[in-house]
């Protein structure tokens, strides 16, 4: 919709003449009428076409659903009277029905600019703030609760917060009192707000739902407020469950089929998603989030579905042979690995979804483009980003975010999705840092993602600052963050607070939080039953665990070095800048991000001809965490010249599994693989490489033709070579290894 | 005998024993240093390349590459050839296109579209071979379209303006064994060219930089040699017998590829082993004679 255009509907004018509307009635007045009788509701709104009022007709094509004709009217409603405030609050109201946030925020400021004072705009704020998890919107309800204490929508806004962070009671306090208001609308909302708390605490059935039905007996949104909560707490199927409840109640409330549809593709249900993200979309053809979803519905026949009984897995056609073996790899070691630490295995098939674009993956996601978070698990359903979406480069190591998602996999199973936000993302931090580990080394186990990544300077920043939440707090971090760094603080806090837990306590200790979860337990309850401690103990024993881990080091004299050492390497003085490298490296030896200390030091030691050294630097680099391709390929290259080919092994393991679309880089870890005896790895890697269509794929099929010979799986390799000599009959290598083969 | 002596051979199954391959190889006008020697270069390499296929080549570089120069070899080359052998002409360089004209930049006057046209005309070789390795030469892909006649050119059209990379890679081309698809020993146009387009395409996308060129073939798929990756030796009695019988194999598993679609897969690749084994054999022969 926008703001410049749209007819007035005659046609809706028409139908106002013809049923000889009344004209002594209100806008409010159809609108309480719509709760109980809608037909009548429409035939009040009829009357009022030919209100002499124009922000009146406006009013009523608005209520008879003609948005565009609404939008139009308020338009000429603004300029009849361009000093009332009332009129652009209320054309803000239509506007934020439209999901055109940004277009409600103008014309709510618009009229506080007119009356600072005006409460509707300011609760319209507050609604546009909460939408997008900002904080202040919590404020400006408060700010209008001053004035007017009883305010429903002030106070539904603070309510909506509250149940959003898990505080239930205050949630309940809040509406309790709006359950005795007149105005039915805000009674029915208080209702559903009030199913929603029943809904958090497990009391099951709410009686409210059947309040809410027996004051308006089409009022489906009384559950698709409560499947809101669902979401919001991450429990998919109990949200399509009250969304297709709502759908039957009031099969016309659009934005419910619109959350149909999209839960139900967070459960793996795609036809019956399309079909209600459909219906929505006939509606209400606004919705950005419904259009966006049905194109990348759309576009998923370029997408190959890979069932079995471990895995579901749906990537694009072009990414599939080069993904799936270390896809299966890592679903089959992170449900063995975490299965043991937190004694739940998850039996049924984990869904995954690589999209090779992000907007796609975000779409999936939130129905919106432009998501900042790179995967997403919904249950047993995981979304994410492809390794082509984005690189190692910018920041995306893709096998651990899989990883990480995998550890949510866990959590959310073994607790039926009641674990809090921060303790499943500690977990999955954890577990990318902490069960990565030995699969560099390991060649069974190589897929595992890195370990031990470093933690960035802000969070010491901000342990040296006092500026993390106390964990009673830390869901808000994620959920309601107060800065703007403060979701990717709140993960690596909530990491690093499992890894005490566990130092301290054990893996043990997050096994029993993690049931104390699953039987309901809220945060002080669950780390009460795990660790015998009050949450306030837990904080404080965690300072001290910071200090003991990130005391020593100083970001400022890091950064300085590393500046020094940078400068000096442009001035080619070798020596000084190994020397400030070398400090650097020693402030903080763990830090392997951007302008990490190990590779400064890399450079200046191997343009003074120390190549030992050099690689020695950038092994440190790399067993730290350490994955920029570049670096890894030049650790390779140095490591094979030094004729270390069992050092540069897992080296090049991590560079596959970093960059496995590259074409090269499977392919050499497939020939590193076959010297060194490891076959059937190296046809896993082989395949990879001809699966992204090399430009030499006689080649390719006659390097896994040999692998195949390697682990003695003579068919196999007779066909591959086969394959490669019908490409190329006189490639001479292909030609004896078939005699070789036929002996 | 050398483990390379068979490679003559093919050269032999695919062209007239009389035939000849005669090569222009031209580089021209840099504008900076660094273009200049770079075209030079990838001159020499390409001129190289070609006389290691047994090509007669004429090479033209700096200020003796100009309008008329290239248009009088062409002359001499057209004079020379008969219509069963070989033409090849390399243009390295920049190129430039108005919306009308394509010009190849040159010292003094530059030849256009319509004059290369006009002077490949007149060449009497059936089998030609085209390779502009400049800016916007996409320009030239259908003015110079001829029956016979390959034009590789690396850009999609005259829009594509900005100086190429293509070269680097075409001569990469000319010594990677990956080049080398059907392990022949030697590079063809076709092989070539694939190798430089993907090569290309990787150069942009790993940079993350848009593609301002896109190689292009024009024409028939050409097996004509640009480089050979081995040396060769004039094979003996025995050696030419059993590169004979090779020949005899290789057309069978040509003939028994077209009929793949119609024979049972089991039967098709039965069939093929048996082939390939006894070209496993008469490979292993021919080796072992070197």
């Amino acid at each position: 919709m926008a703001r410049s255009r749209a007819p007035l509907s005659a046609l809706l004018v028409g139908l106002a003449v013809a049923t000889g509307a009344q004209a002594d009635t209100t806008p409010d007045a159809c609108r309480r009428l719509g709760y109980t009788d809608r037909a009548a509701s429409a035939d009040c709104y009829r009357g009022l076409l030919l209100d002499p009022s124009i922000a009146v007709r406006a009013e009523a094509l608005w209520g008879l659903g003609d948005w565009q004709g609404a939008n139009s009217a308020f338009r000429a409603a603004v300029s009849a009277a361009p000093g009332d405030p009332e009129v652009r609050a209320r054309w803000g109201r239509l506007y934020l029905e439209a999901h055109q946030d940004a277009d409600a925020e103008d014309l709510f400021r618009e009229a506080l600019e007119l009356d600072g004072a005006h409460v509707e705009a300011r609760v319209g704020l507050a609604e546009v703030a909460a939408g997008r998890f900002d904080v202040r919107a919590r404020a400006i309800a408060n700010s209008v609760l001053e004035g007017v204490p009883n305010h429903p929508g002030a106070r539904f806004v603070l309510a909506r917060g509250a149940l959003t962070v898990g505080d239930v009671s205050t949630g309940r306090e809040l509406v309790l009192p709006v359950v005795e208001s007149e105005d039915a609308g805000a009674r029915l909302e208080a209702m559903a707000l009030l199913a929603a708390a029943d809904h958090l605490e497990g009391e099951i059935p709410s009686p409210w739902t059947g309040r809410a039905l027996s004051e308006s007996p089409h009022h489906g949104a009384v559950f698709e407020t409560v499947a809101h909560f669902y979401v919001i707490t991450r429990r998919y199927e109990e949200a399509v469950a009250m969304l297709e409840r709502a759908v039957e109640v009031d099969p016309r409330l659009y934005s419910a089929h619109a959350a149909l549809g999209i839960n139900l593709l967070r459960v793996n249900r795609f036809d019956d998603a399309q079909r209600h993200l459909a219906r929505s979309f006939e509606g209400d053809p606004y919705d950005s989030e419904v259009v966006n979803t049905l194109r990348m519905l759309d576009s998923l026949h370029r997408f190959d579905l890979t069932e079995g009984a471990r895995l579901v897995l749906r990537t694009h056609k072009e990414e599939t042979g080069a993904l799936e073996g270390y896809v299966r790899r890592l679903v089959d070691d992170a449900i063995a690995t975490m299965g043991a630490r937190y004694g739940h295995v998850v039996e049924e098939p984990v869904v995954i979804e690589l999209y090779p674009h992000h907007d796609d993956f975000a779409v999936r996601t939130s129905g919106l483009p432009g998501l900042g978070i790179l995967g997403a698990t919904f249950g047993d359903v995981i979304a994410m980003d492809s390794p082509s979406a984005r690189g190692i480069d910018d920041g995306f190591d893709w096998a651990s975010a899989l990883w990480h998602e995998l550890a949510h996999v866990v959590t959310l199973n073994a607790t039926g999705n009641l674990v809090s936000r921060w303790f499943s993302e500690g977990i999955s931090v954890l577990e990318e840092w902490r069960t990565g580990p030995s699969r560099s080394t390991s060649p069974s186990r190589s897929t595992g993602p890195s370990r031990g990544r470093s933690v960035p300077l802000d969070f010491i920043e901000a342990v040296r600052g006092n500026r993390l939440l106390p964990v009673e707090h830390l869901d808000g971090g994620f959920m309601q963050p107060d800065t703007p760094n403060r979701v990717a603080l709140s993960y690596v806090q909530a990491g690093l607070l499992c890894e005490y837990m566990e130092d301290t306590w054990g893996v043990g200790a997050l096994a029993r939080v993690l049931a104390a979860y699953a039987d309901g337990e809220d945060t002080p309850g669950a780390i009460r039953r795990g660790l015998e401690l009050a949450p306030l103990a837990l904080d404080e024993g965690f300072d001290a665990y910071l200090d003991t881990r990130f005391g020593d080091v100083d970001p400022d004299r890091f950064r300085a070095q590393v500046r020094s050492a940078s400068a000096h390497l442009k001035a080619e003085a070798w020596s000084a800048a190994a020397e400030a490298a070398r400090e650097a490296a020693t402030v903080y030896p763990d830090y392997v991000g951007p302008a990490s200390a190990w590779p400064l030091l890399a450079e200046a030691e191997a343009s003074r001809g120390r190549i030992v050294e050099a690689s020695a630097a950038l092994t440190e680099y790399w067993r730290r965490g350490g994955r920029a391709p570049g670096t890894l390929r030049r650790l390779v290259e140095w490591l094979r010249s030094g004729e270390r080919p069992a050092d540069a092994l897992p080296v090049q393991r991590s560079l596959a599994l970093v960059a496995p679309l590259v074409p090269e880089e499977r392919r050499r870890l497939g020939d590193f693989l076959t010297e060194a005896g490891q076959y059937e790895d190296a046809i896993l890697e082989y395949q990879a490489h001809l699966a992204l269509r090399p430009h030499d794929r006689a080649d390719a099929h006659y390097r896994i033709a040999r692998a195949y010979q390697g682990a003695e799986r003579l068919a196999a390799a007779r066909r591959h070579v086969l394959y490669a000599l019908e490409i190329a009959p006189r490639f001479r290598a292909a030609l004896a290894l078939l005699l070789e083969i036929e002996g | 005998m050398s483990r390379v002596a068979w490679l003559s051979l093919l050269v032999v199954a695919v062209l007239p024993a009389s035939a000849a391959t005669r090569t222009l190889v031209v580089s021209g006008l840099g504008g900076e240093t660094q273009y200049a020697e770079a075209f030079e270069a990838l001159a020499e390499s390409a001129a190289q390349s070609a006389r290691g296929t047994g090509a007669e080549v004429t090479l033209l570089t700096g200020a003796d590459a100009t309008r008329e120069t290239i248009r009088d070899a062409l002359a001499e080359l057209g004079r020379i050839s008969a219509e069963e052998d070989v033409a090849v002409v390399h243009l390295f360089g920049h190129g430039t296109y108005d919306g009308e004209t394509f010009r190849f930049n040159v010292p003094g006057p530059d030849p256009t579209d319509g004059e290369l046209s006009d002077w490949l005309a007149a060449l009497p070789p059936a089998r030609q071979l085209v390779v502009v390795a400049t800016s916007a030469s996409g320009a030239l892909a259908e003015p110079l379209r001829r029956e016979g006649r390959t034009v590789i050119a690396a850009t999609r059209s005259g829009t594509e303006q900005s100086a190429v990379i293509f070269g680097d890679y075409w001569l990469e081309a000319l010594r990677a064994p990956s080049a080398d698809t059907n392990k022949d020993g030697a590079v063809g146009a076709t092989e070539a060219f694939r190798f430089t387009s993907a090569a290309v395409e990787r150069h942009f996308e790993a940079r993350g930089l848009m593609a301002t060129e896109h190689p292009r073939l024009e024409g028939p798929e050409s097996g004509i040699l640009v480089s050979r990756l081995e040396l060769e030796r004039l094979p003996d009695a025995n050696a030419r017998r059993l590169a004979a019988r090779r020949a005899e194999i290789e057309e069978a598993i040509a003939g028994l590829r077209e009929e793949k679609d119609s024979l049972e897969i089991d039967a098709y690749f039965a069939r093929l082993q048996e082939l390939l084994l006894e070209l496993a054999v008469v490979e292993r022969e021919l080796a072992d004679g070197s």
